[in-house]
């Protein structure tokens, strides 16, 4: 099919496919805004279980005990950080209107992912192994190894498909595509990970929130 | 039949050369050139109408398409540059 389709919105995958890895074809603006608001937030609350943090707007890491509310913030942080870099991204690189709402919408639903995320921490053998890690011993428990391994995978892979709705949702709410529109990410997404690390930095600080390690 | 605006041979757009009356069956004969939105594809016809049909709601037509907002947005978008391409290259 050609570019020129793509262009007018026709999903070249087969709809399976667009609904996992664009599934802003089908959902944006308020819907989007308000499943990934909710899904945010709940990830945020199960990552809190299990010790885990997303400290950044690419950032998982596991073994320091914090507030059960603090993860949900921190997604919470790196939606809005991303999002404002997109708009602003968008607003240089596009040349269509585009709606506010759908940029932070779609955004918030590209998190979905983190879920799987923080559910991958529940998989036995991880947290055990993370908490044995917290206490600066770096041996791996070999009772522990096939949940440590198999729960890594899967936020690797979370992680990079995240990435992907991530751009997808900056390409269909902004309608930038091709070269265009990957040069405008890339920037976009790194200051949006420096922004958010010293916004969590600095809401630690004001909020005098202890993290043990 | 729907009539055809791209040679099915070559894919070059194609000219009317004859217009005729079915009722006294008067011919005219020379080289006409289609109009823009005769020109668009079969989706982007049906897009266009389906756009005028919504009374130009957007919302509306990506309930039509059972699409998001910004799908149909860029659609609309991709059809004005087609549209503005085609008057461009209108042919001589």
């Amino acid at each position: 099919m050609s570019e020129n389709t793509m262009a007018q919105g026709i999903p070249k995958d087969s709809p399976v496919l667009t609904w996992l890895f664009n599934p802003f074809h089908y959902i944006a603006g308020g819907t989007a805004l308000g499943i990934g608001l909710a899904v945010i937030v709940v990830a945020g609350v199960l990552a809190s279980f299990t010790d885990s943090h997303f400290d950044g707007v690419l950032d998982f890491h596991s073994g320091l005990p914090a507030p059960f509310w603090l993860p949900a913030l921190e997604g919470l942080i790196n939606w809005v950080c991303m999002a404002v870099l997109l708009l602003a991204a968008g607003k240089v690189a596009s040349k269509s209107r585009f709606r506010i709402l759908d940029v932070f919408g779609t955004q918030a639903l590209a998190r979905w992912p983190g879920l799987l995320t923080a559910a991958a921490t529940f998989i036995p053998g991880y947290y055990a192994q993370v908490r044995q890690l917290a206490t600066l011993n770096f041996t791996i428990d070999p009772a522990n190894a096939p949940g440590f391994i198999t729960a890594s995978v899967v936020i690797i892979a979370a992680t990079v498909w995240m990435l992907v709705l991530m751009y997808r949702a900056y390409a269909v709410s902004c309608n930038v595509s091709g070269l265009r529109g990957f040069v405008s990410f890339v920037p976009a997404l790194l200051v949006a990970e420096v922004l958010s690390k010293t916004a969590l930095y600095y809401l630690l600080v004001a909020l005098s929130v202890h993290i043990q390690a | 039949m729907a009539l055809p605006s791209q040679c099915p041979a070559c894919g070059n757009d194609i000219q009317v050369k004859r217009l005729e009356c079915p009722s006294c069956a008067t011919a005219v004969e020379g080289t006409f050139e289609l109009p823009v939105l005769q020109r668009l594809s079969a989706t982007e016809q049906e897009f266009a109408l389906n756009l005028l049909k919504c009374g130009g709601a957007l919302k509306e037509l990506a309930r039509v398409y059972n699409v998001s907002y910004p799908t149909v947005r860029n659609r609309l978008d991709a059809l004005m540059a087609r549209i503005t391409e085609l008057e461009r290259t209108r042919p001589e």
